[in-house]
């Protein structure tokens, strides 16, 4: 029995919920489950939901129902205008904060999803990702609202084929805590082609690509690089009929 | 290199791999001469811990010599002789600052996963899944130790590996779970289980002034090795424990009671049957049962402190006696670099030698037969130190 792809009966829930947490990895040589396409505005909400399953039962999922409470408030407004908020707070001054992601050509640093972005004026700025197979979505950006140093607001300018476009706030934190970056970002992606670009990009999972942004960004700023595991050696990966195993064996 | 991998439920080998390299600046390259088995690494074998993959290397108990250092590391170089922490940590976040290593913000790249299943991501660690970081281990000849102007510290000489490997993790978990346990003259600490992690607990709570340790488990050189380090000592197989810890507190209950077992306890008490039973139909993940019995057990207003891993979700656990009775609850994965100093002078002064615990020393080649022997309690053991440099088989048991 299985339901939305889980073996139901896996005798060892850990090892599923483990399958479960491994599809969300990227990089090389990690063994994928497939998963079925969910539209942006479920996001983390319905990974969640299968995560109860895997963990199994009632108990998981009940405390899974309470942590999706929690979260509240992530998704889209709607079906053309996926929007991702994330959070977090960073033991670094506010201007130093600022004044780093206003250099719009830091942003690839932190952003694996960007290729390049050059600055050509004060509030003008042109981007370049990386589509699948050697093709590259790009498009002009401007400045819409700064606010040192509060709030810098981006958007596509209107030749883009993706509108798109984003808002960071910096705000400082309690006393010794640093300071709090809340980043919106959305995107109108359109059919065909280059929305399919566009989706690739964010993997289907725009929500987990803005938290790993935003979580780069805050190790970028607090410890100058950021934590990786890529290019360390590793044993004989598994064939797929031992990630299926592990999917399903006990 | 020659390097332990996982390969699935009990299956450990040892597999040529690429030498690792420097990647970010503030890496070291550590060739290690010294990496220890742990308990925690049985779960792992046990293949139910969440995101492990075929192939990774495990090991987080591990020292050596450096021999690379990346262009930010100024506080080592090479042919420094370090243990290191299984915790990586920054140093630099608003955890590390207060001396919270194992909560350290930024050093797991899967940080991603751990936020899901836990709400917070911990600090990342060596070989030990891919949720908590994916880090390669140290049971290899040489490992990449990230942000290692934190973690790793220079042993001086005339301290032999099995004297300070220790440091790495089982001796400051043992520590820093007796001192959760906030022991005033007088407490007695009622620990449950005598692996490693109990061993060291058992001498922690005594440097840190209990009167009495009560050690809690089944296995006869277990139990002989804790009455070493001065505990009193219940054989869970002959005796009933609550009855027993009744008797010897008078009724109260002990001051403290450290778990040094975690999810993975078994017994043969009902309730560890239903609680498998219930890890078999998916309703749980973790088995709480040692963790029942300290609640149960502890005085009113005692702590519960708890040093072995639990993982997942666990049922049944009695909150209205917690509640009621007023209990404290610690627990953590360590922060290590915290107790690295201080313990290290407990170790030159002669408070502890931590080469106790050691029953068996094997060469690298071995480990499979290492993590069977430890698993299977098998031939006295309790602790296997493995040697990258050693060839064939040493004399053991207590090859230190």
């Amino acid at each position: 029995m299985s339901f939305f792809g889980y073996p139901f009966d896996d005798p060892n829930p850990l090892r599923a919920m483990g399958a479960r947490l491994m599809a969300m990895v990227e990089g090389d040589n990690m063994p994928r489950i497939e998963e079925p396409h969910h539209s942006s505005d479920q996001g983390g909400k319905s990974n969640l939901g299968r995560w109860a399953i895997a963990a199994g039962g009632v108990a998981a999922a009940a405390y899974l129902l309470y942590r999706r409470r929690g979260k509240g408030g992530q998704g889209s407004e709607g079906e053309d205008a996926p929007s991702i908020y994330e959070t977090v707070t960073i033991d670094r001054p506010q201007e130093e904060l600022y004044s780093f992601w206003r250099n719009f050509e830091n942003l690839p640093k932190f952003m694996p999803f960007l290729e390049s972005v050059t600055v050509q004026d004060m509030t003008h700025s042109h981007w370049k990702v990386k589509g699948p197979v050697g093709t590259t979505v790009e498009w002009d950006a401007q400045i819409v609202h700064e606010e040192e140093p509060n709030v810098i607001r981006w958007e596509s300018t209107e030749k883009a084929s993706v509108p798109n476009g984003g808002e960071v706030r910096f705000k400082p934190a309690p006393t010794g805590h640093g300071t709090e970056v809340h980043v919106d970002m959305e995107y109108h992606p359109p059919a065909g082609k280059i929305g399919a670009a566009f989706a690739n990009l964010f993997k289907n999972d725009p929500d987990k690509q803005v938290f790993t942004a935003l979580w780069r960004f805050k190790q970028l700023m607090e410890t100058g690089e950021i934590a990786t595991t890529e290019g360390q050696p590793h044993g004989s990966r598994s064939m797929v009929e031992k990630a299926a195993d592990a999917v399903t064996s006990g | 290199m020659k390097a332990l991998c996982w390969n699935g439920k009990k299956d450990v080998r040892v597999e040529t791999v690429p030498d690792p390299k420097i990647i970010n600046p503030r890496d070291a390259i550590i060739k290690i001469t010294s990496t220890a088995i742990c308990g925690s690494d049985l779960h792992l074998y046990d293949g139910v811990v969440p995101t492990l993959e075929h192939g990774d290397i495990l090991g987080h108990e591990f020292m050596g010599e450096v021999v690379e250092v990346g262009p930010s590391v100024k506080n080592l170089k090479v042919g420094d002789r370090v243990v290191v922490p299984f915790t990586i940590s920054c140093g630099s976040c608003f955890f590390c600052k207060r001396g919270l290593y194992s909560c350290c913000d930024n050093s797991n790249p899967n940080n991603y996963m751990a936020q899901e299943m836990y709400g917070h991501s911990p600090a990342g660690l060596f070989g030990y899944s891919h949720m908590l970081g994916g880090y390669a281990g140290g049971q290899a000849e040489y490992a990449r130790v990230p942000f290692a102007d934190v973690g790793p510290m220079v042993i001086p000489d005339g301290l032999p590996d099995e004297k300070v490997v220790f440091l790495t993790d089982i001796f400051p978990t043992g520590y820093m779970a007796a001192e959760n346990c906030d022991i005033q003259p007088g407490d007695t600490i009622a620990i449950w289980g005598c692996g490693p992690v109990g061993q060291f607990a058992i001498r922690s709570a005594v440097m840190l002034g209990a009167e009495r340790v009560i050690a809690i488990d089944d296995v006869p050189e277990r139990l002989e090795m804790a009455r070493q380090g001065g505990a009193i000592t219940i054989d869970r197989s002959k005796e009933d424990v609550l009855d027993v810890l009744m008797e010897l507190t008078g009724g109260r209950g002990p001051d403290a009671c450290l778990d040094a077992v975690g999810f993975e306890a078994h017994g043969g008490d009902l309730d560890a049957q239903v609680d498998e039973a219930k890890r078999s139909m998916m309703l749980v993940t973790d088995r709480v049962t040692v963790l029942r019995q300290a609640i149960i057990a502890c005085r009113k207003a005692g702590t519960v402190s708890l040093a072995g891993v639990y993982a997942g979700i666990g049922d049944n656990l009695p909150l209205g006696a917690a509640f009621n009775k007023g209990l404290t609850f610690k627990m953590g994965q360590t922060h290590v670099q915290k107790y690295l100093k201080p313990l290290l002078e407990r170790i030159q002064k002669g408070d502890i030698d931590p080469s106790f615990v050691i029953t068996h020393t094997l060469p690298l080649t071995e480990a499979p037969q290492g993590y069977k022997t430890f698993a299977d309690q098998a031939d006295g053991c309790i602790k296997v130190l493995l040697k990258p440099g050693m060839n064939g088989s040493a004399p053991h048991p207590n090859g230190a």
